[in-house]
């Protein structure tokens, strides 16, 4: 019969079985649609991809990442194998950056607030309308002789991004200020006085054959991690002896778990445990006399006070034996001095005590001590970044937010713009970011005008009233100067490896890339700005920068040498092609300034904020998970709100990691919702007691409670940077985040903690059996 | 030339734990997004996995990390129980999961002990534009099918196209032929390759950790006696599954007090 | 009454024919259920799978005969990427438009192009040829394998016209046996596409299921591991 199949299931297409079998049979009619596009390039030929070179912006390492590109969308992103920081490796955060490219919740055009502030009504409007919106409030601004009254804060910015809205806000009038939950201002100002330099130096894991690391989770969070990891796995196993890794830290971290050697200390007493180990090289000679007397200023007498026996039962919890203690001290620094490449690192919670200037100082003396500085396996110092433009770092304390904040509720901020950063979800309640937004002193905020550059709508996008989404770093161009450096100069490259992905919305809606919107603001006759950029956009700044490059001579770009480039076309065409510039051959140069500081010889305490009930009260450690890290732009990113965290494996919530022993007396069992209650505020977290976590320590991740940030991250979990105390470190000024004390109480509500253990039934436990065969020496 | 025998060797010494594999796999395969519920209900899905265990306590406590994935068994207990032969051992030692012919017995998951396997329980869904990013190379699995570690089997079906299409052979760790999770190791813990070329770095480093005659040459910490212990061994290996991946065992240093083994 | 015992007082009439009627009803749902499910299933077993035998209408009528027949262009020439990747792909706009902004002024299908051209639109063809998400086939190692080797045909039956191919790979260049298929562009594409130079309107020839696949593998020494294809 001259039946076909589709004009039989056309026929019967009203009875419900044939429907039924249809839907299940059928083909999707999307499937069967092929198209032919107006034009063909080559990234939009199905089944066809290409790999292209650009650098992770989201952070001030600057990775380099190679980009698969198919049918004009991004699929995979893995590490550029040339790139001499992460060469090759890439970390979950840059792997995830995919999902926020193709964000469901992305923002897909100007926004303008239609409801009260915070209420998270926004209307859409056209970027003609919102920039018009935006010139003519700075220019009332500027009229009205108050442009001091505009602040523009943004995350740490290692691109040309930051010299553009430096040059942009301080053309204007304005103050350009830095925000980043846990800053690095105490460990730059240390670096400052120790190394004369404020740069992150280059620490040579790879090579070391003994590392001493105080409160820094470098395999997992700290400063460059992908870097980091890459070199110890050289470290473990390489071709030189298995080095090995003492970790000093209050918290059981995941670098404290791979270390060989684990040990605590009172949260703020790692300067007296550098203290200590100095006095023990100094006391036993292990050290050149030259250094020790520039280090001690001749006498060797001070540090006496600092002797192992003298201050064990200090920084050590009262359930560790005393004389164990001053065992591990003395071996600790015996061992250090004896190693031809050891290393010493700091920071993380040792530099957030109120006391982290002089832990940090105290430790990264230890490197001169043992003479590791500028030595192979030990701290490399970086070059100065090369002449190709101001890319200084602005630096903004806590207490400079403190008075930020203040000028707030004065009504000396009039417009904030934001980009980046996200400074009512970093804050603490304390600080008093939140009232100043929202009520200021008199009932209504002073700040009239909340301008934030976001692409999704997180938290501080939802107190803004006007909001402009920039393209994703995917979607533009860009140049970094990575730091820390590799040893010698760098510059890495950036570069639009997908067309945005709002372009179909024509010009007036969608994204625009985030320097070309100030270089447009800021061309506005009305204003008046004197910004002196190099070029019209953003693509002739970064090009004239790269010609800079081109007509210095110097460095190599992949194997060919810049000076061997014909043009500078085919110099650009290569940049872009291996993503970034180096010059090997620079090295550190040794500034005469600088002079040697000393090893302190007082002790400094740290302080912390009293809790309500001091007898039963806990240090509270906030720290990063691997994949959320500082919750700011992560948390929207299912992949890695879904990735187990390194040590609870727990994922989605907000937990909290208390010592399994102290948990029992506590009465409290894992998935007991407890409160986390400081002087400041109080959480509810999941409990997850673990034998790892020490006895006096409560551990909280960073991250969840978020007010926007999608449908991944709203409303989820609770924000433990809310209840901290408002303590500065002293001397730098930063937030003090690992100070405050902290009371619990079991709320007898419970749910279950999700998290990967026990997901799958664990392997077969006794020893013979057991899944991680361990190659066991004795010391 | 013999056909290649895919594997891996994995240094528990250089694993920190730290799931960057698991995300690289979770892009690389189109691994639907594992909800809070899906955690919770015990059904996350996780192609490779990182365990973690507890030793001892505070303050004398060690965590212990291990990267778990389809060991790719030689003697795979889940093979012969499959009733539609989904799943069956192919000449380039890849145990294989064809998912067009699964019928979600879930026989296989039962069978095996590194419980590797994974059963979609629900449909899998990327919201909105989050689909984009799916890689074309992988099929999207539907909900009722079992799935697992392919040793990202698109990646080497494509090398090997090209070196056929090329005339070359194909390259021992070559970063288009490596699994993701392997290219997205920060330590370098991960090695991928054959097994069948003596000359690969995993054949090396399998010759001299797990394989007779020859000493460990890693020279012990400063200060104590040499050892010349091999690291290599295979999970489980009692149970004679004969895996295609190779673990080495973590270095440790014990203190006096403990009894040695 | 002895326990376990039961009773059966007979129905009353009505109840029997209700209860027949009912029965019946159920009875002819269930085949007509069933001649269906039967109806499909048999399809899946010797039908293609979507338009074996039927060219569906496309936005454009594109005529492959005055293309490949008449103007002799090989397929190459639009579907540029057969040989370079996975996917055939299908040319763009502008392709079309570096011939059309001249020739063929006047037919109301070329006005159609020149409109969607002017517009920087996208035309949306409808697939004739497609494979399910399960499988990747790969077209250049398809067109690689046969390329160099002078495609012989067995027959072609009249009801599907499915081609069958013999010792494809041993015949030489020139050599003649049994019926030989006029190839018009690239010949060895029409191993699975048939004769496109002869379609007005592209049908699917070949069943392209598991099945046809395999037998093409076996006969030409080619893999047929489920790797192959499933991943």
């Amino acid at each position: 019969m001259g039946l076909t199949r589709r004009q039989f299931l056309t026929l019967i297409g009203g009875s419900t079985g044939a429907a039924v079998l249809f839907q299940a049979c059928g083909v999707p009619p999307e499937e069967l649609l092929v198209e032919s596009s107006y034009e063909m390039p080559e990234d939009m030929v199905s089944g066809l991809d290409n790999w292209y070179a650009t650098t992770d912006a989201n952070s001030p390492v600057s990775n380099g990442l190679i980009v698969r590109i198919m049918e004009g969308r991004a699929k995979k992103i893995e590490g550029n194998i040339d790139f001499p920081i992460n060469e090759g490796k890439h970390s979950a955060v840059c792997e995830a950056s995919l999902q926020s490219l193709y964000h469901p919740d992305r923002i897909k055009g100007p926004l303008l607030r239609v409801g009260n502030r915070g209420e998270g009504k926004f209307e859409e409007i056209s970027w003609d309308n919102a920039i018009d919106r935006l010139s003519s409030e700075l220019k009332k601004l500027k009229d009205s002789g108050e442009s001091a009254k505009m602040v523009f804060a943004t995350k740490p910015l290692n691109s040309q991004i930051n010299s553009i809205v430096s040059n942009f806000t301080t053309s204007f009038g304005g103050n350009h200020v830095i925000h980043e939950p846990l800053e690095q201002t105490t460990l730059k100002n240390a670096f400052q006085v120790i190394f004369g330099d404020k740069k992150i130096p280059k620490f040579d894991i790879a090579n070391s054959d003994y590392i001493l690391s105080f409160g820094s989770d470098f395999l997992s969070t700290w400063i460059s991690p992908t870097e980091y990891a890459k070199a110890y796995g050289q470290f473990r196993q390489g071709n030189k002896t298995r080095g090995y890794l003492v970790q000093v830290e209050s918290r059981f971290s995941s670098t404290a778990a791979n270390a060989d050697e684990w040990i605590y200390t009172k949260p703020g007493t790692e300067g007296i445990l550098a203290l200590s180990i100095a006095q023990v090289i100094i006391s036993e000679g292990l050290a050149d006399t030259q250094i020790i007397n520039n280090l001690t200023n001749n006498d060797l007498t001070y540090l006496d006070q600092f002797a192992p026996s003298l201050i064990a039962s200090k920084i050590s919890d009262p359930s560790q034996n005393t004389e164990e203690v001053i065992n591990k001290i003395t071996k600790i620094a015996k061992e250090l001095a004896s190693h031809n490449n050891p290393l010493v690192i700091g920071g993380g919670s040792t530099a957030a005590s109120t006391n982290g200037f002089f832990n940090l100082k105290n430790i990264y003396l230890l490197n001169y001590l043992i003479g590791s500085v500028n030595n192979k396996g030990g701290v490399i110092l970086n070059p100065d970044p090369v002449n190709i433009s101001d890319l200084r770092q602005t630096e903004t304390s806590f207490s400079d937010w403190n008075e930020l904040i203040k000028k707030m509720n004065n009504g000396d901020v009039k417009i904030l713009l934001n980009y980046g950063s996200d400074p009512w979800y970093g804050l603490p309640d304390s600080a008093g970011f939140k009232d100043a937004i929202i009520e200021g002193n008199n009932g209504i905020s002073n700040t009239s005008l909340i301008v934030s550059f976001s692409t999704i709508m997180d938290d501080i996008g939802y107190m803004s009233d006007l909001i402009l989404p920039p393209h994703h770093f995917l979607e533009d161009w860009g140049i970094n100067t990575p730091n820390p450096a590799p040893g010698h100069e760098i510059v890495a490259f950036q570069q639009p490896v997908v067309r945005p992905f709002f372009e179909n919305r024509g010009e007036y809606l969608g994204t625009k890339s985030f320097p070309n919107i100030l270089l447009s603001i800021s061309k506005d006759p009305n204003l008046n700005l004197n910004t002196n950029f190099e070029g019209e956009d953003y693509l002739s700044i970064i090009k004239s920068k790269a010609k800079n490059l081109f007509d210095s001579g110097k460095g190599t770009v992949g194997l060919k040498n810049t000076k061997d480039f014909a043009s500078f076309e085919s110099f650009w065409n290569s940049v872009l092609q291996h993503g970034f510039w180096q010059d090997t051959n620079s090295k550190y140069k040794n500034k005469k300034s600088h002079k040697l500081p000393q090893f302190d010889n007082l002790i400094e305490e740290p302080n912390f904020s009293s809790s309500e009930n001091p007898n039963k009260e806990f240090y509270l450690i906030p720290f990063e998970s691997y994949g959320l890290r500082d919750g700011i732009g992560n948390s929207s990113l299912p992949w890695l709100q879904a990735l187990p965290d390194t040590m609870s494996t727990a994922v989605w919530k907000t937990w909290a990691e208390i010592n399994a022993k102290v948990a029992k007396d506590m009465n409290i069992k894992e998935g007991d919702i407890i409160r986390i209650a400081s002087n400041f505020g109080n959480i509810e977290a999941i409990a997850y007691p673990n034998p790892g976590t020490p006895t006096d320590v409560i551990c909280v991740p960073l991250g969840q409670g978020h007010l926007g940030g999608g449908r991944f991250s709203e409303k989820r979990g609770a924000n433990i940077l809310s209840i901290l105390a408002p303590l500065n470190v002293k001397t730098s000024g930063a937030l003090a985040w690992a100070s405050t004390k902290v009371n619990i109480t079991n709320t007898g509500k419970w749910r279950r903690l999700p998290k990967f253990e026990n997901d799958v039934s664990e392997f077969p436990t006794d020893y013979e059996q057991h899944i991680i065969k361990i190659t066991r020496y004795d010391t | 030339m013999a056909n290649p025998s895919w594997g891996m060797v994995i240094d528990n010494d250089k694993c920190t734990g730290c799931n960057a594999c698991v995300i690289a796999c979770q892009s690389e395969n189109n691994i639907p997004i594992n909800e809070e519920d899906h955690f919770t209900q015990r059904r996350p899905i996780q192609w490779i996995r990182i365990e973690r265990y507890w030793e001892g306590e505070f303050p004398n406590v060690k965590a212990r990390f291990i990267p778990v994935l389809c060991q790719h068994c030689a003697d795979a207990p889940c093979e012969p129980v499959c009733p539609v032969y989904a799943t069956y051992h192919n000449d380039q030692g890849l145990n294989v999961q064809v998912y067009n012919r699964c019928i979600g017995t879930r026989f296989c998951a039962n069978g095996c002990p590194y419980q590797v396997r994974h059963f979609n329980f629900w449909e899998p869904e990327w919201p909105d534009s989050l689909e984009n990013q799916l890689n074309p190379d992988v099929t999207v699995r539907t909900r009722g099918i079992m799935e697992k570690c392919t040793f990202c089997v698109q990646r080497i079906q494509r090398t090997k196209r090209e070196s056929e299409k090329n005339n070359t052979s194909i390259k021992d760790g070559d970063r288009q032929l490596n699994p993701a999770c392997v290219n997205g190791c920060a330590t370098d813990a991960l090695v991928f390759g054959d097994f069948n070329n003596p000359e690969s770095k995993v054949s090396k480093m399998k010759k001299k950790e797990l394989g007779h005659g020859g000493h460990g040459d890693h020279s012990d910490h400063d200060g104590h006696k040499e050892h010349d212990e091999k690291r290599g061994y295979h999970l489980l290996e009692e149970y004679g599954t004969h895996p295609s991946v190779v673990y080495l065992k973590k270095v440790d240093y014990e203190s006096k007090t403990v009894e040695k083994h | 009454m002895i326990p376990g015992d039961f009773q059966f007082s007979k129905p009353p009439k009505n109840k029997l024919i209700l209860l027949g009627v009912l029965g019946s009803i159920g009875f002819i749902v269930f085949a007509v259920i069933a001649l269906i499910a039967t109806f499909h299933i048999s399809s899946w077993i010797d039908k293609p799978i979507v338009f074996a035998g039927e060219a569906p209408d496309q936005p454009i009528e594109f005529p492959h005969t005055i293309h490949v027949q008449e103007l002799g262009l090989d397929c190459t020439f639009c579907h540029t990427n057969v040989t370079k990747g996975a996917s055939a792909s299908i040319p763009a706009v502008n392709l079309c438009m570096s011939c059309h902004t001249q020739l063929g002024d006047g037919s109301t299908e070329i006005e159609k192009l020149r409109e969607i051209h002017a517009k920087k639109d996208v035309i949306q063809w409808t697939r004739v040829h497609r494979m399910p998400d399960h499988v990747r086939f790969i077209h250049e190692a398809h067109v690689k394998r046969f390329s160099g080797t002078r495609l012989v045909v067995e027959k072609i039956t009249d009801s599907t016209n499915q081609i069958r191919l013999t010792e494809a790979k041993t015949i030489k260049a020139g050599a003649k046996i049994g019926e030989t298929l006029d190839i018009a562009a690239s010949g060895t594409c029409s191993i699975c596409h048939g004769d496109v130079s002869k379609m007005h309107k592209v049908e699917q020839v070949r069943t392209l299921k598991m099945s046809d696949c395999v037998d093409c593998h076996r006969e030409n020494d080619a893999p047929t591991d489920c790797t192959t294809c499933h991943y």
